[in-house]
């Protein structure tokens, strides 16, 4: 019987705590609805404002990104079109100097052959007349040693019997 | 109107002068007075230089050809006409003018020696065989030429001589072809 009290009080207990608990909430939810409703409103509101600024930016930033990213490989192939032309010209200008150098080594060696030539027959020349002269002084001296008055008389009578036999035939 | 040339005046000269004997003074007097200014560098100068009045040309001419009254008178009337320089850049034309018109031919003789009288007789009858007898002889040594004799007849030129053929051999190269 005393157990039956016992549930009883403490039923009684619980009831009464559940109707304080009850009526705290009733309260509660009668004054701070409005403001916890527009809290949360705000809040949203707020978010979704954030949210969609950073979408825009978000775009913003994604259409710059779009436009760079194009720049980029623009600047990209030109670059390349640039590398492959600098190639192309730098391996034309190196062929066509290699080939200039070629020719002029060419011309040179040519004209060092004419040259050497020209210079050997010149020096062949060169002795070949001083061989000469001196041959001529030795006989232009022996001459003047040799020659007496009875020979250059000889040699005086026939020269003008040739310049007599010219006078003849040209009259 | 054309002012009368060194030429016009040789014209009237000879022209006046028909005489052979007056030929040949004209041609002496003016072979004396070129012999003289060719020699003489003060002559020259005086002669040229416009500087000195005409009565001291032609004092120096009258001393330089005194024995020819035409050849003075032709001298100092080109000098009058200021033509002496004219007559002096011509004046080997007019003395071959001058021997032309005198049948004279002039030869210029170069041996190796001058001094032997036989040899000279002999070039000199060999040249008149061949040019006549009215020859303007004269001589000059030049040992250089070796032997024979170099001959300048008016304008001709003879080389006879060794140095001549020796010279003649220098056209020639060492194979014995001619050098072109």
């Amino acid at each position: 019987m005393s157990e039956e009290i016992n549930i009883a009080s403490q039923l009684k207990f619980a009831s009464q705590h559940l109707f304080n608990l009850i009526f705290f909430i009733g309260v509660l939810y009668y004054f701070l609805k409005d403001t916890i409703v527009k809290f949360f409103s705000n809040r949203s509101l707020k978010i979704s404002r954030e949210i969609q600024e950073a979408n825009t930016i978000i775009e913003t930033s994604q259409a710059s990104y779009n436009i760079t990213s194009q720049k980029v490989n623009l600047i990209d192939s030109e670059l390349t079109e640039l590398r492959n032309s600098i190639d192309s010209v730098t391996s034309r200008k190196t062929g066509e100097i290699i080939e200039n150098a070629n020719s002029v080594a060419k011309k040179i060696k040519i004209d060092t052959q004419d040259i050497i030539k020209l210079e050997s027959l010149k020096l062949q020349y060169q002795v070949e007349n001083n061989i000469l002269s001196k041959a001529l002084e030795v006989a232009q001296d022996e001459i003047s040693k040799e020659i007496t008055e009875e020979r250059d008389s000889d040699l005086i009578s026939s020269f003008l019997s040739e310049v007599k036999q010219n006078a003849i035939s040209n009259s | 109107m054309p002012s009368a040339t060194v030429n016009d005046f040789f014209i009237a000269l000879t022209a006046d002068s028909s005489s052979k004997d007056n030929l040949e003074r004209i041609y002496t007097g003016l072979s004396k007075f070129v012999e003289v200014f060719n020699g003489d560098k003060s002559i020259r100068l005086c002669l040229v230089n416009n500087i000195y009045p005409s009565s001291v040309k032609n004092d120096l001419i009258a001393q330089i050809v005194s024995d020819c009254k035409a050849t003075r008178t032709f001298l100092e009337v080109i000098i009058e006409f200021n033509l002496l320089t004219s007559f002096i850049e011509s004046r080997e034309f007019f003395l071959k003018k001058l021997r032309k018109l005198l049948g004279k031919v002039k030869i210029e003789v170069v041996t190796i020696d001058v001094n032997h009288e036989e040899k000279l007789e002999l070039i000199k009858s060999s040249l008149e065989n061949i040019w006549g007898t009215n020859l303007e002889l004269s001589f000059k040594e030049d040992p250089g030429i070796l032997g024979g004799l170099v001959l300048q007849v008016e304008d001709k030129y003879f080389d006879g001589s060794l140095l001549g053929k020796v010279n003649e051999l220098k056209k020639i190269n060492l194979k014995g072809d001619f050098n072109v």
